[in-house]
């Protein structure tokens, strides 16, 4: 007993983190005090997650491994970097960092349930502390009147995801006896199941779906984006995403592998969804957290495509792909905490004009992660599509392939107006100096992706190996 | 230890390492770049006296395991050929860096763009194995967009646009490509094993297709020339103008490389529609050259027509055999058509400032800068292929070898070569036009004493090479 | 042994670029006369000795084999060789006692470095070396014309012709796969586009030699200082292009269209070469025409001769050289006046030296009518006829002009020439001695060669031409530049229409308005869509919820088929 409860320890540091926030509320003036603790916490459930990280708190209801840690570290640095870099923003607009510390706890306490989970209650679990969490982000800490039919929508699809999450959970613990992810495995395996079973998995797919925000269920990340403080943006683009991506890649190769053919056409059919609507919507208009969140949209589209083919191979891409691109977003996300006019952080491409000749570093970095973000050589982000592309071709999808190279000029196009804007217009707009926090996170960002291009038998492999257990 | 081509290869990256480092706003980062193109040169020519002129091949090769889970060994080497258009592109990079105006200097961004292009082209060059090329290939892209938009005085947004995405496409078709030549060959293959996988002929037509499209996408090709022709246009900036018109080469060079062994069974059928687009395009080009008033579009077109031309004696003769010898009287062709087209982009442009500063109509300009007006027609007479060269021979070799594919094809290109010959000659005299100098008394800004003698040297290295293409390795 | 000759002509020529002050050009230009001089003597020694030798050294290499560079001298070479040898000297010479130029050592050096270039395409065995030294005369001319204006249209047209050459002799390579000139009949019996190399070869030729149609580049060298003028006629472009037609003809005649062609054209030439002069006041112009009347006439007897270069045709090309010279001199003592009409205004001071270029000229045409008659057996007589009519008639025009000039009263006193007497009677004295060269061993007794010399000289008297002088005062007709006007009017100005029309057509209309908008239509439907499915977000959500469940469904079929 003890012993799980050592193990369980990342998490019960971050349940007490929570606790803490739950039972006091700290006043405006105590932003430095509210970012300790959490980054105490954090740190805490990090070290003891990357200590314990082969030691599973229940055997029965998660598995932890070097996929966990994987997907923990991808997390915890996300949390981590986005509690560093807001922590200037809420000290100048003087907001409440109460909730904002707390939803973040509670997130990553989600995030880790999520990347571990290897029962189907837990992952429900996982998914309803996510969606709380989300939505204190979007009710509590971001909310606009102009937001509210969005975080309507949202609250609506995440009720509704909650019911039919419920409803499949029932179904499949009459039929299997248990929700255990060997279990369904083996129940898919071993039995003929009807359309009824099929619907319970895709359930659970598609409240993954729907909280990666791909197409065509990210009405509402993607309009939010546009329109959240910065903070809150930079929470959805670096915190949730690694989580969810580990728990619908342990689900898909765990419970829904036996089942693929069932599901190749739908991926195909949301990945393109994804790929398109990203692509058109980052070309849509001219604000720049939204082509970001689009971007998200495109680039997870393109990880739901490799996803149809259930094999060690595809695996492999889809972790090789996500690193790149969160680390593409980290940069991203770091240059936008940057660069501020007057204590206001840039939003509209406008405001981007001419920042190559004022913040030159800053701009440099941006448009290297935007570029990355395309695949192209010689960025890390060039591993992303050349695994993608491998792939593909390798399964034979040539018309897949060439759909997708349409798709990434439309993305291209998008991604060439911010550029444009930094680049190669003027303003004389004085922008605020930047704070050192920012030059740290962009000298690691690139010694980061100078790493993963030049020397990428040290992370590849390693993926490699991870997903060689995952299978 | 390390390998010399790698010390070579890395010339240019330390220099750019110390433009970024450079101060901003100041000439540092230009000299630094003036320094790297120079050392490059002499590195290059320490290799020139490495490499086996007969050999066969790459030489100086090294190679090391990138990534072992998918088979990717990173090769490089040089040939004779390779290392000659090297020589060639630093040369013209010299070229665009003396010719850079003094404002223009303190751009170090423009600095630091232009070393890590020289970098990727040294790498581009020297790659001998499929990702190693596809990398440094791709890779010119981001930092030749950078270039142009920074310095390129490209009014229209779209221009721009159109720029990167039309080599963006390229990109990924050679992507798409040669991934699927992966799945075959079941991982990184060496370039010259590339055209002999054996592949299903619906496959191979993709990647034929694939390939071709990418290499077309970087040479101007109707209608894939508008990037170029529409950038071409606009840029005033001499090394910007140089860099750009450097990117058909690539394209070329890609042809060159891929289709050395071999032409591929599945795209022999639609080599003839190349062949007509590349007609097609060149005849279009010269007149719209010919209608044209400025003489940097006359160049343009040159410039065009010739890569044309070196492109379908690839291509044709790929198809039967391309010997050797041919090759390297196409790589002497094109290192004097390199040097050449960077000293007439950079001596243009100087006019044409200069008459936009006076206020002089561009007709009889020549005639205000002595000094310049004679450096100019040299230039000039060896472009359109007058034996002051060892283009003008190779250029008969080359003709000579497509007559003897199809006669069409030869008469073809020789009137393409004779029309923008006499366009250029004619505007050269129309610079050299005396009327309106007679009437004006302006003092203008003409070569001075250090510029005219590196453009002597210029001339005097492709001089030389009328007498032997190679006179500069001992 | 040529290849030494060259080597030391070379040499001289690389002596006398160097810029010397002006207190030492002429001194300099006297000793490269006499360097000249030295290795002309030499020439002549061993072309006397005769005898053949073969220098040839590689080059480069090429798919067709090695390029090499040959000096091949031989009887045949030292015969071509010798009338451009002596005209270049006797220019060098003239250069050196006149002052025509700022610098009489560089052009002089020019001049020799011309030289090296006609005996390179002489001796030349190998494609790349002819078309080398071709392009390096045209090149030269350039320093030999020093107008900018002249040899704008000179070379335009010239480097037409090259290119010309250029594509005959790459057509011959490709298909006989060897550079050596020796093997171009291969080509027959390889066949193909025969027809095609002999008319684009013609072409060329016609082009270099200033033929009816193809005059432009020639006449527009009229600008140019006289002696300049006739160094191009003599050494640069006709010169060239009887070399290639020399070395060439043997494959070309093989063609239908040769022998039409060429006699066609060189009868138009001598026609219209007739006409022009008669009715130009321009004394250059005239001239032009004269020497391209001979060039036409020269080009068919040497065709009917089978291209087989004899003493004859030295002599009759030296004796054309001499006459040119000495109707430079009337210009010279006309002070340098290029129209005629105010030659007759202004009439000439030195009478004895107006006789003696009257002499010289009458003596030219007995040699020429000698040579002529000399060559008349074995040819087409009409040609000789026609020429030496028009010929007779059109130089006596312009000479009776100039009897009245002799005879009539001096107005004023012309002003004393800048140069020394002595020099003057040195230049005389060189085209005398000349002349008396060339007289040697002509037919003196057949009546045909006096009949022209008398012709001409009662034609100087009485011309029933007289009536063209009218036209000289028609500035109209003078100054108009038909040549240049059909040009632009079928030439050029149709390229620039065609081009212009493409680049609407293909980047304008297909590319900017087809390609390019078709997209961005395509982009801004699509976005359009974009924008409203996400503007009416319930609607949005539910037909996506539709589509989704639509593809699940499709997803679950398509998997029981599989399984």
């Amino acid at each position: 007993m003890l012993e799980q409860i050592i193990y369980a320890m990342p998490l019960l540091v971050l349940f007490v983190g929570i606790g803490y926030f739950s039972l006091f509320e700290f006043r405006d003036n105590e932003v430095l005090f509210t970012f300790k603790i959490t980054r105490l916490t954090l740190v805490m459930s990090f070290v003891f997650a990357v200590i314990f990280y082969n030691k599973p708190m229940i055997a029965g209801l998660v598995r932890a491994n070097n996929y966990s840690l994987l997907f923990q570290v991808l997390l915890y640095g996300g949390t981590m970097t986005l509690l560093f870099m807001s922590r200037k923003w809420f000290a100048v607009m003087k907001e409440s960092t109460h909730m904002f510390c707390y939803a973040l706890l509670l997130s990553v306490f989600a995030g880790n349930l999520l990347i571990t989970s290897r029962n189907l209650a837990l992952t429900f679990g996982g998914f309803i502390l996510l969606m709380l969490s989300n939505l204190l982000f979007l009710r509590k800490i971001a909310y606009k009147k102009e937001n509210a039919i969005n975080v309507k929508i949202y609250s609506i699809s995440a009720a509704l995801s909650v019911l039919f999450l419920i409803a499949a959970i029932v179904f499949l613990f009459e039929k299997v006896g248990s929700l255990d992810y060997v279990w369904l495995k083996l129940y898919f395996e071993e039995n003929s199941f009807g359309i009824v079973s099929f619907c319970a998995v895709s359930v659970f797919i598609l409240t993954f779906m729907f909280l990666l925000a791909i197409a065509p269920l990210h009405f509402w990340f993607t309009e939010i984006s546009g329109r959240v403080t910065l903070p809150v943006f930079g929470y959805f683009m670096l915190v949730p995403l690694s989580a969810i991506w580990a728990g619908l890649i342990r689900f898909n190769l765990e419970v829904a592998a036996p089942i693929s053919q069932f599901l190749r056409l739908f991926y195909i059919g949301v990945g393109l969804a994804s790929v398109t609507l990203g692509a058109i919507g980052a070309c849509s208009g001219k604000n720049m957290r939204k082509i970001l969140a689009y971007s998200a949209v495109f680039h997870q589209g393109i990880m739901l495509l490799l996803m149809q083919y259930f094999t060690l191979h595809a695996t492999d891409a889809v972790f090789e792909y996500l690193m790149v691109y969160l680390l593409a977003v980290w940069g991203a996300c770091i240059c936008l905490f940057g660069l501020k006019i007057r204590g206001e952080y840039l939003f509209t491409l406008d405001e981007f004009a001419g920042v190559a000749f004022r913040r030159p570093y800053i701009a440099a970095v941006l448009t290297i992660a935007l570029f990355s973000m395309l695949g192209l050589p010689p960025l890390a982000g060039f591993w992303g599509i050349f695994r993608v592309t491998e792939v593909l071709m390798y399964h034979g999808n040539f018309y897949q392939m060439l759909y997708l190279i349409v798709m990434l000029m439309c993305m291209g196009f998008a991604f060439l107006r911010v550029v444009q804007n930094i680049y190669f217009e003027n303003s004389h707009e004085v922008l605020d100096k930047s704070d050192k926090g920012t030059y740290v996170g962009l000298t690691a960002f690139i010694v980061m992706m100078v790493f993963m291009m030049c020397f990428p038998h040290y992370w590849i492999e390693n993926l490699n190996f991870i997903a060689e257990g995952m299978h | 230890m390390f390998n010399l081509l790698f010390v070579f290869m890395m010339v240019p990256l330390i220099g750019c390492m110390f433009a970024i480092m450079a101060k901003r706003n100041d000439s540092n980062a230009y000299f630094v770049s003036l320094f790297t193109t120079f050392s490059a040169i002499i590195a290059s020519l320490l290799l020139f006296s490495r490499i086996n002129y007969i050999g066969d091949g790459m030489q100086l090769k090294y190679s090391f395991l990138w990534l072992e889970s998918m088979n990717i060994i990173l090769t490089f080497g040089m040939d004779i050929f390779s290392l000659l258009m090297l020589l060639g592109i630093y040369i013209s990079f010299a070229i665009g860096l003396v010719g850079l105006p003094e404002a223009d200097r303190k751009n170090k961004t423009l600095q630091v763009m232009i070393l890590l292009l020289l970098w990727l082209f040294t790498g581009f060059f020297a790659a001998d194995d499929l990702v190693s090329f596809y990398i440094f290939f791709a890779g010119m892209l981001i930092p030749l967009y950078m270039a142009i938009g920074l310095d390129g005085n490209i009014r229209k947004k779209s221009t721009l646009y159109l720029f990167f995405l039309y080599n963006f496409a390229g990109i990924l078709l050679l992507l798409f490509a040669i991934m699927i030549a992966f799945r075959f060959y079941h991982g990184n293959m060496l370039l010259r094993e590339f055209s002999l996988i054996k592949m299903p002929m619906k496959v191979g037509l993709f990647v034929w297709g694939g390939v071709c499209l990418s290499f077309i996408s970087r040479i101007p090709i109707w209608p894939f020339h508008y990037w170029i022709s529409s950038i071409s246009s606009g840029i005033k900036n001499p090394l910007v103008y140089i860099v750009t018109n450097l990117m058909p080469l690539t394209g070329l060079y890609g042809f060159i490389r891929f289709w050395q062994s071999a032409i591929a069974d599945s795209m022999r059928a639609y080599v003839p529609i190349m062949v007509a687009f590349c007609l097609l395009t060149m005849l279009f080009i010269v007149l719209t050259g010919i209608a044209r008033k400025q003489f940097l579009y006359k160049l343009f077109s040159y410039m065009t027509v010739y890569y044309l031309m070196f492109l379908l004696a690839v291509v044709l003769l790929s198809s039967i055999f391309l010997t050797d010898t041919l090759l390297m009287n196409i790589g002497y062709a094109l290192f004097i058509f390199l040097i050449v087209n960077s000293s007439l982009v950079v001596l243009d442009l100087r006019l044409e400032r200069e008459s936009a500063i006076h206020k002089i109509e561009y007709k009889g300009v020549l005639a205000y800068m002595p000094k310049l007006a004679a450096v100019f027609a040299y230039f000039v007479l060896i472009a359109i292929g007058l034996p002051i060269s060892s283009m003008f021979w190779n250029n008969f070799i080359i003709i000579s070898a497509l007559f003897n594919f199809s006669f069409f094809i030869g008469l073809v290109v020789m009137v393409a070569i004779l029309m923008i010959s006499i366009a250029l000659l004619y505007e050269l005299y129309l610079m050299r036009d005396l009327q309106t100098y007679a009437t004006n008394n302006i003092e203008f800004s003409d070569l001075t004493r250090s510029e005219q003698a590196f453009f002597i040297s210029i001339i005097l290295i492709l001089f030389l090479s009328f007498f032997n293409p190679l006179w500069f390795v001992f | 042994m040529i290849a030494y000759t060259t080597a030391l002509l070379f040499l001289i020529g690389i002596f006398a670029s160097f810029r010397v002050s002006v207190r030492f050009d002429r001194l300099a230009s006297f000793m490269v006369c006499l360097l000249v001089g030295a290795t002309f003597w030499g020439f002549e020694q061993a072309a006397l000795e005769g005898g053949e030798e073969i220098l040839s050294f590689m080059w480069n290499s090429s798919p067709s084999g090695d390029i090499k560079i040959d000096i091949i001298s031989n009887a045949y070479n030292y015969g071509l060789i010798l009338p451009f040898f002596v005209i270049t000297i006797v220019f060098i010479i003239n250069n050196t006692i006149f002052r025509y130029e700022e610098s009489r050592n560089n052009h002089n050096a020019v001049l020799l470095f011309n030289l090296v270039a006609l005996i390179m395409m002489i001796t030349s065995n190998n494609f790349v070396q002819l078309l080398s030294a071709l392009f390096m005369v045209d090149i030269l001319a350039l320093f030999i014309v020093k107008d900018v204006e002249a040899y704008r249209r000179y070379i335009l047209i010239n480097i037409v012709a090259d290119m010309l050459i250029f594509m005959v002799l790459t057509l011959i390579n490709c298909r006989v796969d060897t550079l050596d000139i020796g093997e171009i009949l291969l080509y027959k019996k390889e066949g193909g586009y025969l027809d095609f190399i002999a008319v684009s070869g013609l072409l060329s030729v016609f082009i270099k030699l200033g033929y009816w149609g193809f005059q432009v580049g020639l006449y527009g060298l009229r600008r140019v200082r006289l002696h300049r003028l006739q160094e191009v006629l003599f050494l640069s472009s006709p010169a060239a292009a009887i070399i290639i037609l020399m070395k060439f003809h043997i494959l070309w005649r093989s063609s239908f269209y040769y022998v039409p062609l060429l006699c066609v054209m060189s009868i138009l030439t001598i026609i219209w070469g007739f006409v022009a002069s008669v009715i130009y006041n321009d004394y250059k112009s005239k001239i032009i025409y004269w020497q391209l009347m001979f060039w036409a006439l020269f080009v068919v007897l040497l065709n009917f001769y089978g291209f087989v270069w004899s003493e004859n045709f030295t002599r009759l090309l030296l004796a054309m050289f001499v006459l040119q010279l000495a109707l430079y001199g009337l210009y010279f003592y006309m002070r340098r006046r290029s129209q005629v009409i105010k030659m007759m205004l202004h009439p000439i001071s030195n009478k004895g030296a107006a006789y003696t270029i009257g002499t010289i000229v009458t003596a030219m045409f007995v040699t020429i009518s000698g040579t002529l008659t000399l060559l008349y057996n074995n040819t087409n007589r009409y040609y000789i006829w026609l020429f030496g009519i028009l010929f007779t008639f059109t130089l006596s025009t312009t000479c009776r002009q100039l009897h009245f000039l002799f005879k009539k009263k001096m107005k004023y006193e012309v002003e004393a020439q800048s140069q020394s007497q002595s020099y003057k009677t040195l230049f005389f004295a060189i085209l005398i001695v000349i002349s008396y060269v060339l007289s040697l061993g002509l037919p003196y007794l057949k009546p045909t060669t006096w009949g022209f010399a008398l012709a001409f000289v009662v034609l100087c008297f009485k011309n029933p031409l007289a009536f063209t002088y009218k036209l000289y005062k028609k500035q109209n007709l003078q100054n108009n530049d038909w040549g240049g006007h059909l040009y632009r009017l079928f030439a050029l100005r149709p390229l620039v229409f065609a081009g212009r029309c493409l680049f609407v057509v293909f980047d304008r209309i297909v590319i900017e308005k087809g390609i390019i908008s078709l997209s961005v239509s395509c982009g801004r439907c699509a976005l359009r869509i974009f924008r409203k499915l996400h503007n009416s977000r319930i609607i949005g959500s539910i037909l996506v919820i539709i589509l989704l469940i639509a593809l699940l469904y499709a997803s679950f079929v398509q998997g029981e088929r599989h399984v």
